[in-house]
């Protein structure tokens, strides 16, 4: 298992660099240039375009640009916002915990609600409550992000007035945007659950739990769930990703501090510093996570082993 | 059945969680205001910046040298007493005594120069700031409280910039010791509150400067420390968050209020809705006279009449505005009443001018051609901006009536400055806030032309030698007439077509009391603001 880790860990440094090297390119390949969105409508003229590009740094060759920044990389220096002048590190670390906190929260919502309902709907199959589950399921993945969101404002912060509808740092401004944004995945994962609990209640083994007079319980938690759980873990850990990302949305209409808004406001303005140092973050947690499901497997499924 | 009981629990626990935290009542503490602010910030330098809501923070933090309020009438501010000589190429400046920066700095006639030649040097990358400060010469200190500035040629707004934040002075100490953090971490000015904190695209906090006593007596009624002891401007940028954010207690002041929901918060009790004609630029369209077809006089006096403003204003801005008649909106100084008579919305007009210059739908298509040639304008806009999408497809629909086919180019931000600066469209939007009638030199003058902010790239020797004039004109009669055939050239030209004069509108609390809109409302001033009863 170590061995394994340490392969995996290996691997994913290739995979990080790679990563980085195409956000660099990309940025450099889409139109626009960042001295001009800095200086936007009101540029006076060429001679201040100039200084500014000097002073971005973006006057030197390609390829110095970005091995200066490699190097920089390595010492731990992620350089400073373009656009802003702020460290770039110290930016991510600022949102850091408070995108995760939603993105965790949101996760756990759509995990409880999403295998819950899976559940449900599979026992049931083919029963009205079967058939209400999935309704609601699929109004969960068709509702857009920002409708929810804002229905959610209405409802909770402007009509009840339970919720405050913008910031964050405590439990009560993080339960709304974390709602819209697990109920999305939500519904994906019950009608996951859902077939992957029919598919594993049809096989033979749990004819034979059931002929053993296993009771119910252990048969759907021991025997069916565990093994309808393998394809949902990979799935999770996608969701996970996608939430991450997801929160951009989320963030902007809760006026939420956090790394989804930055993202696309750095990539909008083509802050190249902003946005590479940020891509760096992002591409390290999806490797992370994809080990971490992969370890999952292990505890999930006996039948998996690395070595 | 299990799975179901247990699943109810989890629900039931988490709906109690929230009626708990519900219970928690949300209110704002009396003597700290929070306003929901629009825009992001750049920088917290206002001698720098290119956002006027750093514009609207730092006028809380920076005093101007004077105070302008209403449009063309100044006030005392850091600046006591100025003389300006016959052809405004000099101001003399006393300066008030015993006013101390943040940091203790003293306030005098070095600060007023080091700032004015901060904003100069082009290292400074100064954006309204230097656009305000106009030919820029030199700041000569007298003594202590006396400084001449010198233009290299005459500049009459040069009252109406310095009563602006982007030219307020600043401390030379803090420049000098925070070097590149200076506006990045910190500013620091003479204004009724300090910056306490910034966190990018999240909130300004500012805190009240207990020592404060150089308050304007004559404007807000007293002149010691501010009312509130905070203000957190917090950083909404989806208005509708923004508007619950007021609804619900969590902000007691909001800017840019959406014109859809204006109606219904004016009905409510609870809040105020402050509308003011907004100064400067509405919203118009610019025509490039140097690519076909509006290269052309007729079609750009075609496009002109084929657009139907009051149709725009009820469609677009839910009947909020009134048409745009001139490149300076209704209550500019030096905007001529005379220019609601130029170019009015007269689709057959526009038919025959157009049938005259020989485009004619000879196909049967609804678009005219001339020469095998449709008659086909590029219109670019950015397409992240829901009322550029809204004024586009407009347009396009009116065009189409008179047989003008407008294709839309919606782009992201850098595409289309890439494109239009480069002069590929016929058409673009646009949009401006100033208070000064010099202005117009953004949208005319030639030196603008090249891809620069005159992306009409309209050139006229007799156009810049009337801007130049007026500018050059201290006598506000004279300058009032000059700028009256600036606007009486471009519309016989036929350079823009303007759509609407638009209302700025704010919500607050109805409680909210002593708010002055400053820079004909661009910048509401809370340091005599408080909350009644």
């Amino acid at each position: 298992m170590t061995r394994y880790l340490i392969n995996r860990l290996l691997q994913a440094v290739p995979t990080v660099l790679l990563v980085s090297i195409l956000v660099f390119l990309m940025l450099h390949l889409i139109p626009g240039d960042p001295a001009e969105i800095f200086l936007g409508e009101r540029q006076t003229s060429p001679e201040q375009l100039e200084i500014v590009r000097e002073q971005m740094g973006l006057n030197r060759p390609l390829h110095v640009q970005y091995l200066d920044y490699l190097a920089n990389v390595m010492r731990g220096n992620l350089g400073n916002s373009l656009n802003n002048g702020r460290p770039v590190l110290g930016e991510i670390l600022t949102r850091l915990p408070h995108t995760l906190e939603l993105t965790i929260a949101a996760l756990a919502i759509s995990t409880i609600i999403g295998i819950g309902v899976g559940i449900i709907a599979a026992l049931r199959h083919n029963t009205i409550i079967d058939t209400v589950a999935m309704m609601l399921a699929l109004v969960g993945i068709s509702m857009p992000v920002y409708w929810s969101s804002l229905l959610l404002i209405v409802l909770f912060s402007i009509n009840l007035r339970w919720l405050p509808p913008i910031g964050q740092g405590s439990l009560d401004r993080l339960i709304m945007p974390a709602l819209a944004l697990g109920l999305l995945s939500a519904g994906s994962l019950a009608r996951l659950v859902r077939s992957s609990m029919l598919e594993v209640l049809s096989q033979d083994y749990i004819l034979t739990a059931r002929s053993k007079g296993l009771h119910q319980r252990r048969i759907i938690f021991r025997h069916t769930l565990r093994n309808a759980l393998i394809p949902v873990i990979t799935i999770l850990g996608l969701t996970f990703g996608q939430l991450l990302s997801g929160a951009v949305l989320t963030e902007t209409i809760f006026a939420r501090l956090g790394l989804g808004r930055m993202y696309v406001e750095a990539i909008l303005n083509k802050d190249f510093t902003l946005v590479q140092g940020t891509t760096l973050f992002v591409a390290l947690a999806y490797v992370f996570i994809n080990i971490a499901i992969d370890v999952l497997y292990v505890y999930v499924d006996p039948r998996i082993k690395y070595d | 059945m299990l799975a179901r009981r247990r699943l109810a629990t989890v629900l039931a626990l988490m709906l109690v969680l929230v009626m708990a935290l519900g219970a928690t009542p949300i209110s704002a503490q009396s003597n700290e205001l929070h306003y929901g602010i629009y825009n992001n910030v750049d920088t917290l330098d206002p001698n720098v910046t290119t956002f006027s809501s750093v514009g609207i923070i730092m006028m809380q933090v920076f005093n101007p040298l004077v105070y302008q309020d209403p449009l063309g009438t100044f006030h005392p501010g850091l600046a006591t007493a100025w003389e300006i000589n016959e052809d405004a190429t000099e101001y003399t400046f006393t300066l008030r005594e015993g006013v101390t920066f943040h940091d203790g700095t003293p306030f005098n006639a070095e600060a007023v120069k080091f700032t004015f030649d901060r904003i100069a040097d082009p290292e400074t990358v100064s954006q309204l700031g230097i656009s305000l400060l106009g030919p820029y010469q030199e700041t000569e200190v007298i003594d202590d409280y006396t400084v001449v500035v010198r233009f290299s040629s005459p500049y009459a707004p040069f009252l109406n910039s310095v009563s602006t934040p982007y030219l307020a002075p600043t401390s030379p100490t803090a420049v000098e010791t925070l070097g590149d953090d200076y506006g990045v971490t910190s500013v620091v000015g003479t204004g009724p509150f300090r910056l306490e904190s910034y966190v990018p695209n999240s909130e300004v906090v500012l805190t009240r400067y207990e020592d404060y006593n150089w308050g304007s007596e004559e404007l807000f009624g007293m002149s010691g420390p501010a009312n509130f002891e905070r203000i957190v401007f917090r950083i909404i940028q989806e208005p509708a968050t923004r508007l619950a954010a007021l609804e619900s207690g969590e902000v007691q002041f909001i800017d840019d209020v959406p014109e859809l929901d204006v109606a219904r918060l004016q009905e409510d009790p609870n809040f105020e809705v402050i509308q003011i004609e907004q100064p400067g630029h509405g919203y118009s369209l610019m025509m490039n006279v140097e690519r076909e077809p509006t290269s052309e006089l007729a079609v750009r006096r075609a496009i002109a009449h084929a657009i139907n403003k009051e149709g725009l204003i009820e469609v677009v801005f839910n009947g909020y505005g009134t048409p745009g008649c001139s490149a300076l909106t209704k209550v500019m100084f030096g905007y001529d009443p005379a220019t609601c008579d130029y170019l009015l919305y007269d689709p057959e007009l526009s038919r025959s001018i157009l049938e005259e210059a020989g485009w004619v739908d000879s196909d049967g298509d609804g678009i005219r051609e001339r020469d095998g040639q449709p008659l086909q304008i590029q219109h670019w806009y950015r397409a992240d901006s829901p009322l550029n999408v809204a004024l586009a497809t407009y347009m396009q629909a009116e065009l189409a009536q008179v047989g003008i086919e407008m294709v839309l180019n919606g782009a992201s931000q850098s595409g289309y400055f890439d494109a239009v600066r480069a002069g590929e469209h016929n058409t673009q939007g646009w949009w401006d806030t100033w208070t000064d009638p010099d202005g117009m030199r953004v949208l005319f003058h030639s030196s603008n032309a090249d891809g620069g902010t005159n992306r009409n790239r309209y050139r006229s020797e007799q156009m810049d030698e009337l801007l130049a004039a007026a500018a050059s004109t201290a006598n506000p009669d004279e300058r009032a007439e000059l700028y009256a055939q600036v606007q009486k050239l471009a519309a016989d030209d036929a350079v823009m077509v303007y759509l609407v004069d638009p209302y700025i509108f704010y919500a607050s609390v109805a409680s909210l009391d002593g708010v002055t809109y400053l820079g004909g409302g661009n910048l509401p001033y809370f340091y005599a603001a408080s909350f009644s009863g």
